[in-house]
């Protein structure tokens, strides 16, 4: 019996299926850019061996001076240069933050929720940072401190995006199905589930203030919002202010929603009102969007490369019905990757590329100081990690 | 045709040659993406591990031992990889509800048998993956994962006394 069931699990497991050609040619791909990285890390022999050199001159030079063969003269003393830690941390006046990049979650929460590279396809933080919701193969799984799992739920497909509305209650998220993406919503304690529009795009849905609408972008690339009071789908054409919808952000209080095209931005402040709309150049890019406060929209956008600059950050004053673009937009050289805002609405943090495959999260110094002379300023370094990823999502509570 | 061996594309990567890393990576991607299959039961899984243990192990070949095989190094690593992540997927959302997210694309004959492996304790399912899906001996295993010969043919028998327990009840019920 015991040889038997040794063969076949010999068979069975001689059965199971083979890596897919392109997850192949990927991790390749990615594998060889590693051994670039070895390559060069044994190339800086030579610096070694220099700096060696140098610290022994340098420890010669310094038994001279205290001989007092030799003057030394020492200028003012240089502020040292804090590294960026490389394990996340809750920026202080928050419950947690979730950073999904490059198809890998970290994850650090006042309630001791930390999680570091997991592979996942979608994340979302509760509004208190209690739980968190995971995309995990085919299933959306609720996850908490300690020993507590609230539950798993078999989605039949990879979750691509999810949003945990403001009284906690719900969770809308576009799983990817049948050839194409769904919208559903979940309760949060994971029953029961349903399904809300049957084509969508893989956009991140946002939640009305009051929790009871849910914004989305259609698989037509219209704007679209769910009633859930009225029980009713209603989409609008803001496709005259910059092209396709990419993306949509409701504001933190009231019921005015931004959506961004392309290249234009748009205000919807009521269904029987003509959206308040901004154009960009049709050579920017906008990239992702949201609420700094009740009255200022953000965006991130992706500059012609002749400007110099890797990403621009605009502010846009959301006026009765109008948006009025704010002097203050700032230039960043670093190419930034996601933007989210705090709880409370008034600070950014921002992921950008620091280098090659190096993502780095900071936080703005102070909302007045985010931009100096037309350029992006950020604080020190919140968290590094080396990760290859042309876009982030950020869930900050 | 002439074939390198492992320690000669090594010594040839560590200098620089991308083709000798090609070579590698094209003789092990398969057996290690396997490895990470068996043991997470997942493709989305297993691509990630297998790709971060390839990056890790390039990133790393400097300070890699020649005189050691490569496969088995990076067989390591990949299952280090692969334990760390499903410990903190199972102690973030419990075994018996991730169990079930797995083992989903495999021959409909052997999902019974795969499925009494998935609910092995993570310790007894690795040396069943190593040992059959593998074919790496006690020894070797032992080796891999740094704990004694004896640890592990006895996780071994255990394991195949549970399946074996487990089998024998499905047989039962389909007599």
């Amino acid at each position: 019996m015991s040889a038997e069931l040794e063969q076949q699990l010999k068979d069975a497991f001689g059965r199971l299926p083979t890596p897919a050609r392109e997850t192949s040619v990927r991790a390749r791909s990615a594998a060889l850019a590693a051994l670039g990285a070895n390559g060069r890390r044994s190339s800086r022999g030579l610096i070694l061996v220099f700096v060696v050199v140098a610290f022994v001159v340098g420890a010669g030079a310094a038994a001279l001076a205290a001989t007092g063969n030799l003057r030394v003269g020492i200028g003012a003393r240089q502020k040292p240069v804090r590294p960026v830690p490389t394990r996340l941390s809750v920026p202080p006046g928050s419950h947690g933050l979730a950073l999904v990049a490059g198809g890998k979650l970290w994850l650090a929460t006042r309630s001791g929720l930390r999680i570091e590279g997991m592979p996942v396809s979608a994340a979302e933080l509760s509004p208190r940072a209690l739980y968190a919701v995971v995309g995990i193969g085919s299933s959306l799984v609720a996850v908490a401190p300690g020993n507590r799992h609230p539950w798993v739920h078999p989605t039949g497909g990879r979750v691509v995006a999810a949003s945990w509305s403001p009284d906690g209650l719900k969770i809308a998220y576009v799983v990817a199905r049948s050839g194409g993406y769904e919208l559903r919503m979940i309760e949060g304690d994971g029953s029961p589930d349903r399904l809300v529009a049957r084509r969508v795009s893989p956009a991140k849905p946002s939640w009305r203030a009051d929790s009871l609408a849910v914004a989305y972008v259609d698989a037509g690339g219209e704007a679209a919002v769910y009633d859930l009071g009225m029980g009713a789908l209603r989409t609008f054409n803001t496709r005259g202010c910059g092209g396709v919808t990419r993306a949509v952000a409701y504001a933190p209080r009231g019921r005015r929603l931004a959506v961004a095209g392309r290249s234009g931005l748009a205000l919807v402040e009521r269904w029987d009102v003509r959206p308040g709309c901004v154009g960009l150049g049709s050579a920017e890019r906008i990239d992702a969007v949201g609420w700094l406060s009740p009255q200022t929209v953000v965006t991130t956008d992706t500059p012609p490369r002749q400007l110099g600059a890797a990403s621009v950050l605009r502010f846009y004053r959301a006026g009765a019905g109008t948006l009025e673009p704010l002097e203050s937009a700032a230039v960043s050289r670093t190419t930034l990757r996601g933007v989210g805002v705090s709880p409370a609405g008034t600070r950014l943090v921002v992921a950008h590329a620091s280098g090659r495959r190096m993502l780095e999260l900071a936080i703005d110094p102070s909302p007045a100081e985010l931009v100096q002379n037309g350029r992006l300023r950020l604080g020190p370094g919140l968290f590094r990690v080396r990760v290859q990823a042309t876009q982030v999502a950020l869930s900050w509570r | 045709m002439h074939v390198r061996s492992d320690a000669k594309l090594v010594q040839l990567a560590r200098r620089g040659s991308r083709d000798a890393a090609a070579e590698l990576f094209t003789r092990h991607w398969r057996s290690a993406w396997r490895a990470a299959y068996v043991i997470s039961g997942r493709r989305e899984l297993a691509d990630d591990v297998a790709q971060d243990a390839f990056e890790r192990a390039f990133a790393a070949l400097s300070r890699f031992d020649e005189r050691r095989p490569f496969g088995p190094w990076l067989h390591r690593i990949v299952v280090n990889r692969c334990l760390d992540l499903l410990r903190t997927e199972r102690r973030l959302a419990g075994d018996s509800e991730l169990a079930r997210l797995e083992w989903h694309d495999i021959a409909a004959g052997d999902q019974e048998l795969l499925d009494a492996v998935a609910g092995l304790s993570l310790q007894r399912r690795v040396v069943v993956v190593l040992r059959y899906g593998l074919g790496y001996t006690p020894t070797a295993i032992a080796d891999l994962l740094g704990v004694p010969t004896g640890t592990v043919n006895s996780r071994l028998a255990r394991a195949l006394e549970e399946l074996r327990a487990d089998y024998e009840v499905n047989d039962v019920g389909r007599a």
